[in-house]
């Protein structure tokens, strides 16, 4: 696995003219699984993870001259991405007006579409419960499953309570059960 | 006194001394040693004073597999096995995707001030749209459509330097003979793409021509008139 300098270290070449662009690429290399991943459990679709990720990068590449450091850098990429995502579904539901009963749900749909799609195996009937839960909570749900992400950098993600957190991966726990477990 | 009777007799005293306050201050010794063994270490500020909450805190939460554990063993047990594919080469290639369209590009593009060349492009596709619509009557008023384009004293200078291109074949090469960066610059300055946000930034006002130069629509269709009324 590759190693990356620090983040304060990367900040720091970013500022300087002469090493920017090569501080902008590291940070990419360094940040652009974890990032494409929290993407595409929330959007699903490769392309529109491959669109809102290179946004999210442009947007860093504008904004990272005015980032405060009064929050870890990576918690500050993870909001930036889990806002874009969430306002790509957003626009993404008004473009196809779809209903707004996760059951009947776009993203389920694609989900079935994939080629390599079982519905008799587990992982597949985890995804698609996983979609049924309300956006906000799927993305809770996603960072604490599959990020392992402490509560507390969370909520500077999401700029909501550890306790509020706490209660809905619980309660979205919970819900994933059931689903498998009925279906 | 089993063992030894002699050492028996001896008493349990300490026979070494100690300079005086020697174990008060051994800890600030050892440090300021050490620091100057290794001056390059050094420890962030406030590490120590927060070190112990840090560690009690760690202890406190729960990492997330013992949670989920605890909240859902049915969870706990699924494989977390990715059915998501990735395209191959994708994560290679990405950061050079992304950095082509972050940089600032090395061409600016902006309006030239030589005067022919401000007007050349406009007035070779204006004239095009002009004699075209004169083509559409009868091809023998076209020397009568040149000559009053070109006689009328309120015809904009890039229309008496369009009524030079009198055949197809004159347009066809004065295009030919455009460099693409000027069609370029030209279709961006008048196309439905142009980012008006860059060119607004690029371009000098001083350097475009003014609002009576443009050929508008009235104009052009009193134009026309003048021409139908002469024929």
């Amino acid at each position: 696995m590759a190693t990356f300098p620090d983040d304060n270290i990367l900040l720091a070449d970013f500022k300087e003219p002469a090493t920017r662009e090569q501080a902008f690429t590291l940070i990419i290399k360094k940040y652009q699984e974890k990032l494409y991943w929290h993407i595409r459990r929330i959007i699903v679709d490769h392309d529109d993870t491959d669109d809102v990720l290179q946004n999210v990068f442009i947007k860093i590449w504008k904004g990272l001259d005015n980032f405060k450091e009064n929050s870890q850098l990576y918690t500050w990429l993870y909001r930036i991405a889990t806002n874009e995502s969430l306002t790509f579904l957003e626009q993404q539901k008004k473009r196809t007006s779809i209903s707004l009963d996760p059951s009947e749900s776009n993203i389920s749909n694609r989900l079935k579409s994939d080629e390599g799609f079982d519905a008799n195996k587990l992982e597949w009937k985890l995804q698609l419960a996983i979609q049924e839960l309300p956006e906000k909570q799927r993305v809770v749900f996603n960072l604490r499953y599959y990020d392992e992400m402490p509560y507390e950098k969370m909520s500077e993600v999401l700029e909501t309570s550890v306790g509020a957190l706490k209660a809905s991966y619980h309660h979205a726990a919970k819900k994933i059960e059931d689903y498998i477990l009925n279906h | 006194m089993t063992i030894s009777p002699l050492l028996a007799k001896v008493s349990n005293e300490n026979v070494f001394s100690v300079p005086e306050g020697y174990f008060n201050t051994l800890n600030q010794l050892i440090l300021r040693k050490a620091s100057a063994q290794n001056p390059t270490l050094s420890v962030p500020e406030g590490y120590f004073e927060s070190l112990s909450s840090n560690i009690l805190n760690r202890i406190k939460e729960e990492d997330a597999l013992t949670e989920l554990r605890n909240l859902s063993p049915m969870l706990y047990s699924v494989q977390n096995e990715n059915v998501y594919k990735v395209p191959r080469g994708y994560f290679e290639n990405l950061a050079s995707v992304i950095l082509s369209k972050v940089k600032v590009p090395a061409k600016v593009i902006g309006i030239r001030s030589r005067s022919i060349w401000k007007y050349a492009v406009a007035a070779v596709l204006t004239g095009v749209i002009a004699i075209n619509s004169l083509l559409m009557f009868n091809k023998a008023d076209q020397q009568v459509a040149y000559n009053t384009l070109k006689a009328n004293p309120g015809m904009p200078s890039y229309i008496s330097e369009a009524s030079k291109y009198k055949t197809e074949d004159d347009i066809k090469n004065a295009v030919a003979s455009l460099s693409n960066d000027e069609i370029i610059n030209y279709l961006q300055k008048t196309g439905t793409v142009a980012d008006n946000e860059i060119l607004n930034n690029e371009i000098d006002p001083k350097d475009l021509p003014s609002q009576k130069d443009y050929l508008d629509d009235q104009t052009l269709e009193t134009l026309l008139q003048q021409i139908q009324n002469t024929n």
